[in-house]
């Protein structure tokens, strides 16, 4: 006989164990033939490969196919367990259907967290040098005190990477626009014209360093030069529809009047990057536009800065050497006008989880909530393993028989166990197979009822794949595990002779694992309450200002001499209308810390560096502040006169002790010009711009003496309250107000408190999250609660029966049985309280302005479980409880 | 499984078969298909097809000798039976009926 080549040695063990015994031979004999013609004609490996292919496919057609009685391999031992496996689950369909579903839960559950959290973890890996590109940010300190920590640098920074910075491979800078808006005129004069507030100018590496998806034009020369314009996708579609957009012009109108060529269009920015925009302009437009030299400018604090660096940099190195080249290049330019200020590099990879800085492109997320996602995860999976395994050793007490008959007809500990732990794979596996159903079918509700950006995307993605088998097979194994061995290590003998009932140790396990649920679940549930508490503690905040009615519309970018006299007919206009109170504008919402500020000069000769909102006549009236002393801008004075309110932090910070001292003082500024002396009109009381920041030191000016066109502004309308209909016709009445006073601008509008409420948004995800994940997670343990009452009562029945015939009451049996499950319940409740109590001192620790802990909310989540709980039981324990005892007892 | 119709590919197997009389085992019968088709079965199909038409009745076997080239195991030669001589003949009928029917084909 020729020896078998080594290289198909395991294709025929497959065959051997897959293949019947009837044709092993034939087929074996087969594809060794077949080989042995294919090394002739096509080589060695090419055989090698077409002999395992074929091997694969007649595995397949032969798995379970053949007549003989009498089986070599373990197909058939393999199909017996399966088999076996099957009539068990549909012998117990309710244990079963309990068992799969609230496996199929939890995994579902563990699954919509699991996208949420690699969506966030994965955000800027997208591009093709992600790992080694970083950006600058700076720490600004004013007189020696911390001003902020922008996360953009100065645009002159570039100056200094020459040629003693060989690792800086590439730079760019990148800058936010004020928000435009953007007009095309079509073929048949038409024009197209919508408000954009997300326009950045950038170098033209920015399209190199970040390789976006260009679907036209040349990403090579597409920002090469003034007056270039690339878009995304969706602005292309809303300005040009289906039309080639390549070369065609677009019309600012904001800060600055020009027009752009379009010369190329990129997919929109993928979701899972720090980047925003839509509009990227060349920054060399941007240059010529304004008054001064931008590639000089240190001051300007508004440039995101990106490097590509050689991989083997040490950033702290890097960081230091940026410092000391800063003072090689411009000596000590910062100092003399009073600053410090300190370069830092930053990882791009850590800017969405890690990074939250003043003026980030977008809301960052934060590590914290993901690291609390990633419990919220496992602690699912548990409580659904845990679920798994007490139903399944509660479950396969009965089949203690079927244990004892098979060792006496000579199966071996291994079968047998592979016996349990082929079912229990059989079990997580329907369980994850249902889950991913239930995520096909459920996810539009998921991303409805949880806000979340949630896709199948993950679904393509092959490590999801792979971390789901090792899910099924560790879940699998290990849940299967435990009821294995307990039921493996039985000597037959005492099983069949009837007297295996309970042990003690089997109960007390499973009574610790529902421990371990019944804390989680608590956990889950008291988070839930605590960060609801805290969401809303913030919204309702006492500000010092109004908030609320107060409708809020983009200030129009068109602007010329005519503006002023828009303004005021649009204001009284607004004023003939009864739903209105007051007219005014601001710079800046309640909701936002903007950064604009002056250095203001007392008339001792002290200056402080203070923020500053530009508003009209009226701001006080429609926030609602109240006039401390003085008065605030009056009406009758002529405009330049009209001087300054502060509030009462500013006040304090120019350093007069009372209010009313400070009135009618003078104080020099500059807004842009030569210096400018005003006096101090009147003291508003202070307000908090946000939910976590303390009273800002604010300067405010009249908009019409000191704006210049590129400030935001923001008209605020105060409305009288009244019901939504009448509002919403109010806000249509103010639509066509506007529509007929500011032709050339878009009517785009909002309440002020939803502004507001926008910085709460990651907390409520993470409420909206945690309380969906929270409600599974009790939910099944209640359902693990029940199964485990429902069996350990059945064991009991004779106990019941004999306590009834010898005179207990129904109530006091029941209480007998309750008493079990209260006691679990209070314990896991001792376990876990100060555990939370911990994680959540901590968690709030984050907030300035935050609720403090109190007993009830430890409490009332327990009270609630307990209710449940107690519920659940009773109704479960009713039936046993009121069976006719002759009947459980008759058969003894 | 008593089904006695004939597919598209059992029908292909089993003339291959019938032409190769003596020497019909599964590569003759792979190569010849190969030949006639120029397309190659897997063995896998092949043994799927020579399994359900034996099922059938189409064909009968018997285990040939053991050879060097297949490592010393043996063969299981096929003939085809009455019944799939039957069974190809009532299929080639089944398309002449059929063919009688297409006017392009009357015209010719």
């Amino acid at each position: 006989m020729e020896k078998t080549p080594a290289a198909l040695r395991v294709g025929f063990r497959l065959l051997e164990w897959f293949c019947s015994i009837d044709h092993l031979d034939m087929v074996s004999g087969d594809l060794l033939e077949l080989y042995n013609i294919r090394v002739h004609r096509k080589g060695k490996w090419s055989a090698t490969i077409s002999f395992y292919r074929e091997c694969l496919s007649l595995i397949y057609q032969f798995l379970a196919k053949g007549k003989s009685e009498y089986h070599l391999n373990n197909m058939a031992m393999f199909k017996n367990y399966f088999l076996i496996g099957i009539r068990n689950l549909f012998k117990n369909r309710m244990y079963s259907l309990i068992n799969i579903a609230g496996l199929a839960l939890g995994i579902a559950g563990a699954i919509v967290i699991y996208q949420f959290i690699i969506t966030e973890k994965t955000y800027d890996t997208q591009f093709s040098d992600s790992s080694n590109i970083v950006r600058i940010t700076s720490e600004w300190y004013q007189d020696n005190e911390f001003l902020e920590h922008r996360a953009a640098a100065v645009p002159a920074l570039e100056q200094i990477f020459d040629a003693s910075y060989p690792e800086v491979k590439n730079y760019t800078r990148y800058h936010k626009g004020s928000p435009n808006v953007v007009r095309f005129t079509t073929s048949n004069n038409d024009e197209i014209k919508f408000e954009e507030n997300e326009i950045y100018y950038a170098d033209p590496s920015f399209l190199d360093i970040f390789d976006i998806d260009f679907i036209a034009g040349n990403p090579a020369n597409a920002l090469q030069g003034p007056n270039k314009v690339v878009i995304t996708e969706g602005i292309a579609s809303k300005y040009f529809g289906g039309a080639n957009p390549i070369g065609q012009t677009l019309k600012f109108d904001g800060e600055f009047d020009f027009s752009c060529q379009v010369s190329g269009v990129v997919k929109d920015f993928d979701r899972n990057s720090h980047l925003a925009g839509n509009m990227i302009i060349s920054l060399e437009t941007k240059a010529n536009l304004v008054p001064f030299e931008i590639y000089e400018n240190w001051i300007w604090r508004s440039f995101y800065t990106y490097l590509v660096i050689d991989p083997s940099t040490d950033l702290k190195e890097f960081e230091s050497k940026i410092n000391e080249g800063v003072h090689l290049k411009i000596g000590d330019y910062y100092e003399q006008r009073g600053y410090k200020v300190n370069f830092q590099v930053q990882p791009l990879k850590d800017i969405h989880l890690h990074s939250a800085l003043f003026e980030e492109m977008e809301v960052n997320g934060s590590a914290q909530t993901i690291h609390y996602l990633s419990i919220a995860c496992l602690f699912l999976l548990l409580i659904a393993a845990f679920n798994y395994i007490n139903l399944t050793t509660a479950k396969n007490l009965y089949r203690a028989k079927e244990v004892g008959i098979r060792k006496v007809v000579g199966a071996y500990q291994i079968n047998l166990a592979a016996q349990y732990l082929i079912e229990s794979l059989m079990v997580f596996g329907i369980a994850i197979l249902l889950s991913l159903a239930l995520i096909y079918f459920l996810y539009p509700i998921v991303q409805e009822f949880v806000g979340l950006d949630f896709s199948l995307d993950f679904l393509s993605n092959s490590s999801f794949w792979i971390l789901l088998n090792v899910v099924w097979l560790t879940g699998g194994i290990v849940s299967g595990l435990y009821p294995a061995l307990v039921l493996t290590t039985m000597k037959p003998t005492i099983v069949l002779k009837g007297s295996f009932k309970n042990s003690t140790g089997n109960l007390r396990l499973r009574k610790s694992l529902v421990i371990f649920q019944v804390a989680l679940s608590l956990m889950l549930a008291i988070s839930v309450l605590l960060i609801s508490l805290q969401i809303q503690h913030m919204r309702q905040r006492d500000l010092g200002v109004r908030k609320e009615n107060v409708l809020v519309i983009n200030g129009p970018k068109v602007k010329d001499d005519r503006y002023l006299a828009q303004l005021e007919s649009f204001k009284q206009q607004l004023e003939r209308n009864p739903a209105v109170e007051y007219f005014s504008t601001v710079s800046s919402l309640v909701g936002e810390v903007t950064g604009a500020g002056r250095d203001f000069r007392n008339e001792d000769g002290s200056s402080q560096f203070l923020r500053i909102i530009r508003v009209e006549y009226d701001f006080d009236k429609v926030m609602e502040m109240a006039t401390v002393a003085g008065h605030t801008f009056a009406k009758q004075l002529p405009a330049l006169d009209s001087g300054l309110v502060l509030n009462e932090a500013a006040t304090k910070q120019m350093g007069y002790a009372h209010p009313e001292d400070a009135v009618q003082r003078t104080i020099t500024w500059r807004n842009s010009g030569d210096p400018i002396q005003s006096k101090i009109a009147g003291i508003v009381n202070d307000y908090y711009p946000s939910a976590q920041s303390e009273a800002v030191p604010t300067v405010f000016i009249l908009n019409r003496t000191f704006s210049a066109p590129w400030d935001p502004e923001y008209y605020i309308v105060s409305l009288q309250p009244q019901n939504f209909n009448s509002t919403l016709t109010s806000i249509v009445e103010i639509e066509d107000t506007w529509k007929n006073t500011f032709t050339a601008d878009p009517f785009n509008y909002y309440f002020m408190e939803s502004f507001y409420n926008e910085q709460f948004k990651s907390e409520v995800s993470f409420r909206k999250i945690l309380g969906l994940f929270g409600s599974l997670a009790i939910l099944l343990s209640c359902v693990g609660i029940l199964a485990l009452a429902s069996f350990s009562n059945f064991m009991r029945q004779k106990e019941i029966g004999l306590r009834k015939v010898l005179g207990s009451s129904e109530i006091k049996i029941l209480m007998l049985l309750l008493k079990d499950y209260v006691g679990l319940v209070l314990i896991g409740a001792v376990i876990v309280l100060p555990l939370t109590y911990y994680v959540f001192s901590v968690w709030l620790s984050n907030f300035n302005y935050r609720i403090e802990m109190q007993l009830w909310h430890f409490l009332l989540p327990v009270a609630g479980l307990l209710l449940l709980v107690t519920t659940i039981i009773s109704i479960q324990s009713f039936r046993i409880i009121s069976i006719n005892p002759i009947k459980v007892l008759g058969s003894d | 499984m008593k089904d006695t119709n004939l597919g598209g590919f059992e029908e292909l197997v089993l003339l291959s078969i019938g032409t190769l009389t003596d020497d019909a085992y599964s590569i003759s019968i792979k190569n010849a298909l190969e030949d006639y088709t120029e397309r190659a079965p897997s063995i896998g199909a092949l043994h799927s097809a020579l399994m359900r038409l034996e099922e059938k009745g189409f064909i009968s076997s018997y285990e040939g000798g053991a050879s060097k080239e297949r490592g010393g195991r043996r063969k299981r030669f096929y003939t085809m039976s009455k019944k799939g001589l039957e069974a190809l003949i009532h299929a080639k009928e089944l398309r002449q009926q059929f063919y009688t029917q297409i006017p392009v084909l009357k015209l010719t």
